[in-house]
């Protein structure tokens, strides 16, 4: 379901929403829990929880863990109409190569969260949503 | 099958085709044009990297040679189960896949998925599930996701998976249950040319795997339940 939400016109998540192509519990299965550590929810949260992913552009919102959010900020994405033409999926595609040259070394989100400019990268987790979206408002790739 | 004998006998006529580890790309010939390649060799597990190149060669050939048709010769083990890729964001790459071969299809390019070796889970899904026909060779393997990490997410025991996938079309590994489902149309045997050239001449009926999945008894609601939303709405 990771590749059809992304096929959607727009994304709105809250912290504790997951969005991802295999859980950690499958990679964990699979690869050992060296390679993704299911049980430890930071980690995980950091990895594919909803402030990463909108840092890196994959969401369109974030908001808090409540219907109120959800409903208001999917109102104002009802007109939301991505360019699937040539050109704008050539930007897409480039906005995509983009990540894996600026981010592709990273071994943890606290690593593209530094290089996004943020300051203290490990405090990021503790803010409500909208503090959250504040301090990250000029970092965020777009 | 190799990739390298499966291509000599899919372009008797001649092909330019690249290899670059475990990608590749590049143009065969036929008596009806020439086609574009693109693929993966040796059961790929499709991450980041290689979901982005799939994607950009098909951005090219709209790009450059419009209407050319494109023959997808993906073998993958699945998408590639790391955490990096799931930092990266995975699921978008696999999604622009997906998108940039929607666009080449809106475009007037054929699509033609021929699974000759494995395909599994999202490296299917993002590629050849998404041809205007899938097609496969008899001693190909298909699959929805390997038994262990189904049993850790269903908390269904391994054996009784086991059990169930000898008799379920719905997650029994092997081709013919995908050809039951309707989501493999045909094998291809014989002369992989003519099967090619027979693909490359069929109409284009646009997306019927429901309607085959239910004559050939392994898909047995998806068309009627389709079918009753589509009225609702309607």
């Amino acid at each position: 379901m990771g590749i059809a939400s992304r096929l959607c016109d727009a994304i709105i998540m809250s912290e504790e929403g997951r969005l991802g192509l295999s859980g950690p519990e499958v990679i964990e299965t699979t690869c050992g829990v060296e390679e993704f550590d299911s049980r430890d929810r930071a980690l995980v949260w950091r990895t594919v929880g909803g402030k990463h992913r909108y840092l890196l552009g994959e969401a369109d919102a974030l908001v808090a863990d409540d219907i109120d959010a959800f409903r208001k900020q999917a109102l104002a994405f009802l007109d939301a109409k991505p360019d699937l033409s040539l050109e704008g999926l050539s930007k897409e595609h480039a906005f995509l190569g983009d990540r894996i040259g600026r981010f592709g070394d990273c071994r943890d989100a606290l690593d593209i969260w530094r290089r996004l400019g943020v300051d203290k990268p490990e405090n990021l987790p503790l803010l409500e949503a909208e503090e959250f979206c504040a301090a990250v408002a000029d970092k965020r790739v777009l | 099958m190799d990739a390298r004998i499966l291509l000599d006998q899919l372009f008797p006529a001649g092909h330019k085709i690249a290899f670059d580890g475990l990608y590749f790309d590049g143009v065969g010939q036929t008596p009806q044009g020439e086609v574009a390649v693109i693929g993966s060799v040796d059961a790929a597990p499709i991450g980041v990297e290689l979901a982005f190149r799939m994607a950009g060669a098909v951005l090219e050939i709209v790009r450059l040679h419009p209407g050319r048709p494109i023959l997808l010769l993906v073998d993958t083990q699945g998408q590639r189960l790391s955490h990096r890729d799931e930092l990266l964001g995975i699921n978008g790459y696999m999604a622009h896949l997906a998108k940039c071969l929607e666009l080449a299809r809106t475009s007037g390019h054929r699509i033609i998925g021929l699974v000759y070796s494995q395909a599994v889970s999202g490296g299917f899904l993002a590629s050849s599930l998404l041809s205007d026909r899938c097609y496969a060779l008899p001693d190909a393997q298909v699959q929805v996701m390997n038994l262990p990490s189904m049993s850790r997410i269903t908390k269904i025991p391994l054996e009784r998976l086991k059990e169930l996938s000898q008799t379920s079309p719905v997650f029994a590994p092997g081709v013919q249950n995908y050809l039951r489902m309707g989501a493999v149309y045909s094998l291809w045997e014989g002369d992989l040319s003519q099967r090619l050239a027979e693909a490359l001449a069929a109409p284009d009926e646009g997306d019927r795997r429901r309607k085959w999945g239910e004559e050939r008894g392994g898909r047995k609601m998806a068309r009627s339940v389709a079918d009753r939303v589509q009225h609702a709405a309607g």
